[in-house]
């Protein structure tokens, strides 16, 4: 389907990226082919945010290259418009736009930045609400929503501008037990629909279910990889070991 | 916030609490009346009532230089702070050379220089003008805070949140940023203007006829200094309690309409 980047949506060679005398990523390499669902698990600081935020631009790399839908991110040049477009982020806290109703949250990227008139993109957003559930809530205030409903609107609104690739970064974290279920069925939809994502994340069950790779990464780099059952069941690093201890069994 | 609830509350609460505000308000007026009573000094009210003619003008003045100093400033405001919030450093020391001179020297002093070096070196000798437009560069400089205050009190993940959609950083101030600082600067811009009215006293050095300056020459003419001084604080007042009690309201009104 992709002319444009080949096979590869993400290529990332030699990167690094520091913040004052912190390394957050060190000397990582990193590719994805489209389609590919990969999950990033690691503790608390070791990156996997930053990783992820790389691949949009929001944080820029101190050193090496990454290539992202064909094109090419170089540190200190400015993030190309469509990259962005093409490339959609859920977050933890979610971050709706509190003044816009669900409906205008979905409409307003297609508005403005594809051009698409009001209607054209009000259309358009509900017909993304109704795909996670949500088109009753359209007119609602995000104040008005649950957490996992919340969530259910921001990964509609990132999918109003048709990314080839989808960023999770822990989108069930923020959320209450009971509401993390809603948000995982409608990523795994997403992924049987054939969407290339990349899921930081701590549902192993999902991870097992959904993901073609899983990586683990520690202080900065990829300790291991592997398919996530593999990984998970005969875990080939002692950090890996220590780490699926300690979030299988949190209160052990 | 019970208080936001209004209609909400029982009448007789309400009842209780106008009854004590009354009764402090009956309070405080009688204490006035009677200090004012044991002064030795002849009242002569009918004295100001013959020149309320003049009041109304300068209080007309007041008004339309107010509110034209808060549209300057509300322009050199927004342009300021988008310097402030500039990419490029020396746009960035631009806008704080701007707020730091104008916030950190006397009203006072800015009128005289604009008055008496700058007007008439570019040959405006109309003293209302030149008060109005160095009355809004000093709003500015102020309304230049509030703005960038406001912009920056809105979390970085919704600029992120618009920059990952694909929006630039243009379209993210315009439709994501600005229009969540703009509820939140009211209240602070309201207070912005509360002040500009009462400073805009301060033309009355310069020789603009508003509402203090009237005051003044009639005090001066007749003696009758309180006449002269009381009227002219309750003129005041009368600008800017409406004014406060918009601003409360418009900030309850966005509160409503989202939550
Ligand atoms: N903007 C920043 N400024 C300074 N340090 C930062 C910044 N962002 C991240 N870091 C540091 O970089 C390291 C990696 O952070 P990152 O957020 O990528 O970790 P993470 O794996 O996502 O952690 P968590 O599971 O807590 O979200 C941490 O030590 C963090 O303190
Ligand atoms: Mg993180």
């Amino acid at each position: 389907m992709s002319a444009r980047g080949g096979e590869t949506a993400v290529r990332m060679q030699g990167v690094w990226r520091r913040f004052g005398d912190v390394v957050a990523v060190r000397d990582l390499d990193l590719e994805l082919r489209f389609g590919e669902r990969l999950v990033v698990i690691g503790p608390s600081g070791s990156g996997k945010s930053t990783l992820i935020r790389l691949i949009n631009g929001l944080e820029r790399a101190s050193a090496g290259r990454i290539e992202v839908l064909g094109h090419v991110l170089e540190p200190g040049r400015a993030v190309p418009p469509v990259l962005r477009a093409e490339c959609g982020m859920v977050f933890q806290q979610f971050h709706l736009f509190p003044h816009l109703r669900v409906i205008d949250n979905v409409a307003l990227a297609p508005r403005r930045v594809r051009g698409l008139s009001r209607a054209e993109a009000r259309a358009q957003a509900l017909a993304l609400l109704e795909r996670v559930g949500l088109a009753d809530r359209a007119h609602a205030w995000p104040a008005q929503l649950s957490g996992g409903q919340k969530q259910r609107v921001a990964i509609a609104r990132a999918l109003a501008m048709r990314p080839r690739v989808l960023l999770f970064d822990e989108p069930t974290s923020a959320l209450d037990p009971e509401m993390v279920g809603e948000v995982l069925d409608v990523m795994r939809d997403l992924a049987t629909g054939g969407m290339t994502m990349v899921v930081v994340t701590h549902e192993m069950g999902f991870a097992r279910a959904v993901a073609d790779r899983a990586i683990f990464m520690d202080e900065g780099r990829i300790v291991c990889a592997g398919r996530p059952a593999e990984l998970f069941d005969d875990p080939p690093e002692p950090r890996l070991r220590a780490f699926l201890a300690r979030v299988l069994h949190p209160f052990v | 916030m019970v208080e936001l609830e209004g209609d909400r509350i029982p009448w007789a609460v309400r009842a209780r609490r106008l009854a004590v505000r009354a009764a402090l308000l009956g309070l405080l007026a009688a204490l006035v009346a009677l200090a004012l009573a044991r002064m030795e000094y002849r009242w002569d009210w009918a004295r100001a009532w013959s020149y309320r003619e003049r009041f109304a003008i300068g209080l007309w003045t007041t008004l339309w230089l107010s509110a034209g100093s808060m549209l300057v400033g509300l322009t050199l405001g927004v342009g300021g702070c988008l310097l402030r919030l500039s990419r490029f450093d020396p746009l960035r020391f631009l806008g704080l050379l701007y707020v730091e001179l104008v916030r950190g020297t006397p009203l006072l002093v800015q009128l005289l220089i604009a008055y008496y070096c700058v007007a008439p070196q570019i040959g405006i000798d109309r003293p209302p003008l030149v008060g109005m437009a160095t009355l809004g560069l000093f709003a500015g400089a102020y309304v230049t805070e509030i703005l960038r205050a406001g912009i920056e009190s809105v979390e970085r993940g919704q600029s992120e949140a618009a920059l990952a959609l694909g929006l630039s950083r243009w379209q993210t101030l315009r439709f994501v940023i600005a229009p969540q600082a703009l509820r939140r600067v009211i209240p602070p811009l309201a207070g912005q203007f509360v002040s500009l009215v009462k400073d805009s006293s301060l033309l009355s050095i310069i020789a603009v006829a508003e509402l203090t300056k009237v005051a003044e020459l009639f005090a001066a003419s007749s003696l009758k200094v309180f006449e002269a001084y009381l009227p002219l604080a309750a003129l005041y007042l009368a600008i800017t309690f409406p004014l406060s009690r918009l601003s409360a309201w418009l900030e309850r009104r966005g509160a409503e309409q989202r939550r």
